[in-house]
C-alpha cells in the first residue's frame, strides 16, 4: 500500500528545517563569537572533537538506557505503562502497546550502537588518544575530522524525530529486515534510514583520517611495532570501517528507494499487503540480510576492537608489567579483522540461506574464536606475577577480561549451527551481545574515562564515587544479563512484547522481574558516573602532573591538559616499545617510550 | 587519596564478596524460577472440570492454547469463541474478554497426551533446553552439553586462573612485576590447543546440520507426511492433503493456528509467507526456520509421540508478532484418521469444493494465493525441485 503511493516523497520536513536552523545558528555564532565557534563548535583540534564525541555519546546513552529500561519494564510488568514514557515520547499507552515496545528495542539498539558505542570508542577515544599516542601534532585532516563529528548531528536529529513523526517510529528491529521495514507505515523508518546513512558518512570520514594519520604522521622512532595497542586497534578498526560501511550505506539507500521511490530491491514477488497482491516485486528479501550483516558483523568487531586496545594499555599500566605477547596481540587483531569479513553468515543460519553456506560460515566462525582466545590468554598472562595498583581503571580492565571470557565462550554455542537452531532469536543471543558490548566494551570505556580524564580536562574524577559506580554496575550487570542465558535457551524469544502469551514461557515472569529490578539498579548506577563526570569537569581535584599514572606511552609526555593546537611542547620521539614496565635494570618501574636512553649524548630538544 | 592495596587481610574479604555474588546470583535465579505461572489466574482453573468454559476478566493473562500447572495438576486450556469453537491464533488483545475451555486435565506426573507446553523448570526437560521429541534433537542436545562441558572447563580454568591472579598480585611496596614480554612456546600452545578443539567441534556438527537442514525427506516416501505452512501477519495457516494425498484438491484440510500431524512420521514442512519474514519455531522439536516471502523453504522433523506442543514465531514480524503462536497437535494414527475424515467432510460438504468457508479473515484466500503463485521449493540442499 505504502509502496504504491510512494512516488511522492512525503517525509516530514521538520527535521530538515531543524538541521537548516542548526546551520543558521552555527553561522550566527561564527559571526558573533568567532573564538567560541572555532574552539567549541567547528574545532579542527582532535582533542576538542574527541570531547565533543564523548559528551554527545554520553548524553545519547541516557536515551538508549531509558529505552532499555522501557523494554525491561514491559518484560517484568507487561501491559503496564512505563513511568514517564507517556510524557517523553507522547505515547498514550506509555509504551505498553506492542508497536511501541517494538520501537523501544529498535531504537535502544540503534542508539546504543550508532550513537554511543561506535562514537565513544572510535570518535571520542580514537580522536583524543591516537594522535597523542603516536606523537602527532593533530589528525591528518582536521577539516574532515570536524566534518565527521558534525555529520553525526543530522543523524541525531533524524533519529530523535523518528519518535515523533506522524505514524509510528522505526520498529523493525535495529536490523530492519525488509519486507517488514518496507511495510512499516509512518516516516519513522525512513528517518531511521537517513540517520544510519549520515552515521555511515561520519564513520567513513573518521576512518580515512585515522588510517592516514597513523600511517603517515607517527613521530620519529615510532615504528608500527612500537605503537601502543590502542592505536593499533584504531588502525585496524578504521580499515574495517572503511571497507564495510559503504556496503551498509548502499543497502540503506536501496531500502530508502524501496520505501520512497517504488523500487523493489528487497520486495519479493507475489507479496500480499492488506489483502491485495502487489504488482511490484521480484526483489530478493535475503539480499538485505547479506548486505546488512556484511557491515554489521565487522561492526560487532568495531564495537570491541578499540576496547581491547584500550584495555591492553590500561592493564599494562595497572599491572606495572609489559603486555604479554605484544606481537601476538597485534597479529590477533589483524586476524580478527580479516576473519570478521567472512563470518557474517552466522547471523543468517536460520534465514533460508542455502544451508551449505551455513556450514562454511560455521567453520569460519569457529576459527574467529581463536584470535579472541589468544588475546584472552595474553591478558591473563599479563596479570600473572604483576603488581596491580588499586585504581578504577584496574578494576574496569579486570572486569573487561572476565566478562569477555563469558561473552566469548557463549559465542561458541551460537557458532555451532545445530545448537544455534534452538537459541537463535532468543534471549541467549541478547545475553551474549550484552556480555560483549556492555560487559566488555562499556567497562573498558568506563576505565578509559577514568584513565584519560586527567589528560582531557586537567582534573581527576572523584574516586569513592567511581568505586561505587563500578561495584554497583558490576553486580547489577550480572543479575541483569546472566539469567538471560538460561531463559533464552529455554525458549524465551527476543523482540516479543509479551512473551507470557506462550504457555511454555509463563514460568519465566519472576526471573524477568528479577532481571528488571537489577536493570533499574544498573541504570541508576550510571547516574553516579554522569554526576561524577560533569561535576569533576568543574570541581574535580586539579591535576597538572604530566604522567599521573606513571605510564609509558607518548600521550603522557604532553602538558596536562595538552595546550592548544599542536599537542607537544617537546619534539616527540619514541625510543623503545610501548610497554617497558618493571625493567629490573631501570631506575624506576616504568621506562616511557619518550625517555631518551641513559647516556644518550643528545638532550631532548625543546620546541621553543 | 592514599593507595589502598589489598593486603593479606583484605583478600579473604574480597573472596567472600565474590562468592557472595555467585551465591546470590544462583539463589536469585532459583527463587525466581521456582514460582511457576504466577501470571495466571490459577484459582479460576482450580475447580473447572474438563469441558467447562469460563471467561476471564479484562487484563487477565493467558495463552491462546497451552497447559497450565495448577497445584501439580496439568490443565490443558484452549481459547474459544463465545459459541465454543476453538480459536488458536490471531492477535489476542490485552484488554479484551476471552472465553476459554478446559480441554483436559490430569496429574503432572502422568503421561497426559499434552504436557509438552509446560511452564517452568518443574516441567520435563533439561535445565537449559525444553524437553525434546525429535529424533535428531538428542544429537543437538548432546552437542549442546558437549559444548557446555568444553566451555565450562575453559571457563573454570580461565576464570579460576583470573581470580587467583586478582587475589594474589596486588602491588606490594618496593616490589616490581615479573619482567617478561612474552613466551613463544606458550603462545603456540594456546593457539594450537583451542584450534584443534574448535576444528573438531566444527567437523563434529557438520553432519548433524546436513541431516537437519539439507536432507529434507521427499514427499513421495510412505513414511513422510507433508504439510504446507502459509505464514501471514499474524497467524499460522496450515494445510494437509486429504485422503487423496494430493494438495490443491477440494479435500485438502486447512487449519489456522493448529497443525495436526500423525505420530511416527517424518513431517516435511514446506513454508511460505505472504507478507514479511516469519520464523517457524518448534522448541520441543529443535526446529527453527525463517519463512521468507518469495521463497518456499522446506524443513522437517519427526514425531515420536502424541501430544500438543507450542509453535512460536521467532522472527519479528510486526506489532502482532508477540501473539503469533500456534499449536502442533500430534495425533495417534487412528485419532488422526478420524480427525482428517471429520475435517475433510466438513470442508467438502459445506462447500461442494467450490467456495471455501471463512475460517478466519484472509486465510480463506490464502490457499488460493498459494496455488496461484507457485514458486518451486528452494535450496540446493533439496534433492529435487518438488
Amino acid at each position: 500500500m505504502h509502496l504504491l503511493e510512494a512516488t511522492d516523497f512525503n517525509v516530514t520536513t521538520t527535521p530538515w528545517l531543524v538541521i537548516l536552523g542548526l546551520c543558521v545558528l552555527m553561522a550566527l555564532v561564527r559571526l558573533i563569537a568567532p573564538k567560541f565557534y572555532s574552539h567549541y563548535l567547528w574545532s579542527g583540534d582532535h582533542k576538542m572533537i574527541g570531547k565533543q564525541f564523548l559528551v554527545s555519546s554520553l548524553l545519547w546513552a541516557v536515551v538508549g538506557g531509558a529505552l532499555a529500561l522501557g523494554v525491561r519494564w514491559q518484560l517484568a510488568w507487561p501491559g503496564s505503562e512505563v513511568p514517564g514514557f507517556k510524557a517523553l515520547f507522547g505515547w498514550p499507552d506509555g509504551g505498553a502497546a506492542p508497536e511501541h515496545y517494538n520501537i523501544m528495542f529498535t531504537m535502544h539498539a540503534s542508539v546504543m550502537i550508532f550513537f554511543v558505542i561506535i562514537p565513544l570508542l572510535v570518535g571520542a577515544f580514537g580522536n583524543f588518544v591516537v594522535p597523542l599516542q603516536i606523537g602527532a601534532q593533530d589528525m591528518a585532516f582536521p577539516f574532515l575530522n570536524a566534518l565527521s563529528y558534525w555529520l553525526m548531528w543530522p543523524a541525531f536529529i533524524f533519529m530523535a524525530f523518528s519518535f515523533y513523526v506522524p505514524g509510528d517510529g522505526a520498529g523493525a528491529g535495529w536490523t530492519s529486515y525488509p519486507p517488514l521495514s518496507e511495510t512499516m507505515l509512518g516516516d519513522g523508518q525512513t528517518l531511521w534510514c537517513m540517520g544510519v546513512w549520515f552515521v555511515g558518512w561520519s564513520s567513513i570520514c573518521g576512518a580515512v583520517n585515522y588510517i592516514t594519520t597513523i600511517v603517515k604522521m607517527r613521530a620519529k622512532g615510532m615504528t608500527l611495532f612500537r605503537m601502543p595497542l590502542t592505536s593499533w586497534s584504531i588502525l585496524i578498526t578504521s580499515i574495517l570501517v572503511l571497507c564495510a560501511t559503504p556496503v551498509l550505506g548502499s543497502a540503506v539507500t536501496m531500502l530508502l528507494m524501496d520505501r520512497e521511490f517504488g523500487s523493489s530491491f528487497f520486495v519479493p514477488a507475489a507479496r500480499v499487503v492488506s489483502d491485495a497482491a502487489q504488482a511490484t516485486g521480484g526483489g530478493q528479501v535475503i539480499l538485505w540480510q547479506h548486505l546488512f550483516w556484511f557491515y554489521s558483523h565487522p561492526a560487532v568487531y568495531i564495537l570491541v576492537l578499540p576496547a581491547m586496545g584500550m584495555v591492553s594499555d590500561m592493564l599494562a599500566n595497572a599491572c606495572r608489567k609489559p603486555v604479554f605477547g605484544y606481537r601476538p596481540m597485534v597479529y590477533s587483531l589483524i586476524a580478527i579483522a580479516f576473519l570478521g569479513f567472512v563470518v557474517w553468515g552466522h547471523h543468517m543460519f536460520q534465514s533460508g540461506m542455502n544451508p551449505a553456506l551455513g556450514r562454511t560460515f560455521m567453520i569460519a566462525t569457529m576459527m574467529i574464536a581463536l584470535p579472541s582466545a589468544v588475546k584472552t590468554f595474553n591478558w591473563l598472562a599479563t596479570i600473572y606475577r604483576s603488581q596491580m595498583q588499586l585504581e578504577v581503571h584496574t578494576l574496569c580492565s579486570l572486569a573487561f577480561v572476565s566478562m569477555w571470557i563469558i561473552g566469548g565462550l557463549s559465542g561458541i554455542f551460537m557458532a555451532a549451527t545445530p545448537v544455534d537452531i534452538q537459541i537463535h532469536d532468543t534471549y541467549a543471543i541478547v545475553a551474549h551481545i550484552h556480555y560483549i558490548v556492555f560487559g566488555s566494551t562499556l567497562f573498558s570505556v568506563f576505565g578509559a574515562i577514568y584513565y584519560w580524564y586527567p589528560k582531557m580536562f586537567g582534573r581527576t574524577m572523584n574516586k569513592p564515587l567511581a568505586y561505587t559506580h563500578f561495584i554497583v554496575t558490576f553486580v547489577a550487570f550480572q543479575f541483569t544479563f546472566f539469567p538471560m542465558h538460561v531463559v533464552g535457551s529455554r525458549g524465551m524469544l527476543r523482540r516479543t512484547a509479551d512473551p507470557y502469551f506462550y504457555g511454555n514461557l509463563q514460568g519465566m515472569l519472576p526471573v524477568n522481574q528479577l532481571m528488571t529490578v537489577a536493570a533499574l539498579i544498573l541504570g541508576a548506577a550510571q547516574l553516579v558516573l554522569a554526576i561524577n563526570f560533569f561535576w569533576s569537569m568543574f570541581a574535580g581535584k586539579v591535576c597538572t602532573e604530566r604522567n599521573p599514572w606513571k605510564a609509558t606511552t607518548m600521550e603522557w609526555n604532553t602538558p596536562t591538559p595538552p595546550v592548544g593546537h599542536g599537542n607537544f611542547d617537546v619534539i616527540p620521539e619514541a625510543h623503545r616499545g610501548p610497554y617497558e614496565y618493571a625493567d629490573p635494570d631501570a631506575a624506576e618501574d616504568f621506562t616511557p617510550q619518550f625517555q631518551a636512553p641513559a647516556g644518550s649524548a643528545k638532550p631532548v630538544p625543546h620546541a621553543h | 587519596m592514599a593507595q589502598i592495596n589489598a593486603t593479606p587481610t583484605s583478600r579473604p574479604v574480597l573472596l567472600v564478596l565474590a562468592l557472595a555474588l555467585v551465591v546470590l546470583l544462583c539463589y536469585g535465579m532459583r527463587v525466581a524460577f521456582e514460582k511457576p505461572g504466577t501470571a495466571l489466574k490459577a484459582e479460576m482453573l482450580a475447580s473447572a472440570g474438563a469441558g467447562t468454559s469460563f471467561t476471564l476478566e479484562d487484563g487477565a493473562r493467558i495463552p491462546g492454547t497451552g497447559n497450565i500447572l495448577v497445584e501439580d495438576e496439568l490443565v490443558a486450556v484452549q481459547r474459544v469463541t463465545a459459541e465454543g469453537s476453538p480459536v488458536n491464533s490471531g492477535i489476542l488483545l490485552l484488554n479484551n474478554q476471552h472465553t476459554f475451555k478446559v480441554v483436559e486435565r490430569g496429574a503432572a506426573g502422568t503421561k497426559v497426551t499434552n504436557h509438552a507446553a509446560g511452564a517452568s523448570v518443574k516441567e520435563p526437560g533439561t535445565l537449559f533446553f525444553p524437553e525434546n521429541f525429535a529424533s535428531f534433537g538428542d544429537e543437538v542436545d548432546e552437542l549442546f552439553y558437549l559444548i557446555l562441558w568444553i566451555t565450562g572447563i575453559a571457563f573454570i580454568l580461565t576464570e579460576g586462573f583470573f581470580l587467583f591472579c586478582v587475589f594474589s598480585f596486588w602491588a606490594k611496596p618496593g616490589m616490581r612485576a615479573h619482567h617478561l614480554h612474552g613466551h613463544h612456546t606458550l603462545e603456540l600452545v594456546w593457539t594450537l590447543v583451542p584450534a584443534i578443539i574448535l576444528v573438531a567441534l566444527a567437523l563434529l556438527q557438520a553432519g548433524m546440520w546436513k541431516s537437519m537442514k539439507m536432507e529434507i525427506p521427499l514427499a513421495d516416501s510412505p513414511d513422510v507426511f507433508e504439510v504446507q505452512v502459509a505464514a501471514q501477519q499474524f497467524q499460522w495457516n496450515f494445510r494437509v492433503a486429504g485422503s487423496d494425498g494430493k494438495f490443491a484438491t477440494p479435500d485438502d484440510v486447512p487449519s489456522v493456528g493448529e497443525l495436526h500431524v500423525p505420530v511416527g512420521k517424518k513431517v516435511r514442512v514446506v513454508q511460505r509467507s505472504i507478507d514479511v519474514i516469519h520464523c517457524f519455531f518448534l522448541p520441543n522439536y529443535r526446529v527453527k526456520q525463517d519463512v521468507v516471502p518469495g521463497l518456499a523453504v522446506p524443513v522437517w522433523f519427526d514425531t515420536s509421540r502424541a501430544g500438543r506442543f507450542p509453535i512460536m514465531c521467532a522472527e519479528l514480524c510486526g506489532l502482532g508478532h508477540t501473539k503469533m503462536g500456534g499449536t502442533l497437535v500430534v495425533h495417534e494414527t487412528a485419532d488422526f484418521k478420524t480427525w482428517l475424515e471429520k475435517e475433510s467432510t466438513l470442508w467438502t460438504s459445506e462447500n461442494d469444493g467450490q467456495d471455501r468457508p471463512d475460517w478466519s479473515g484472509a486465510s480463506s484466500k490464502i490457499w488460493w494465493w498459494w496455488d496461484q503463485h507457485d514458486v518451486g521449493v528452494h535450496y540446493q540442499g533439496e534433492k529435487t525441485n518438488r
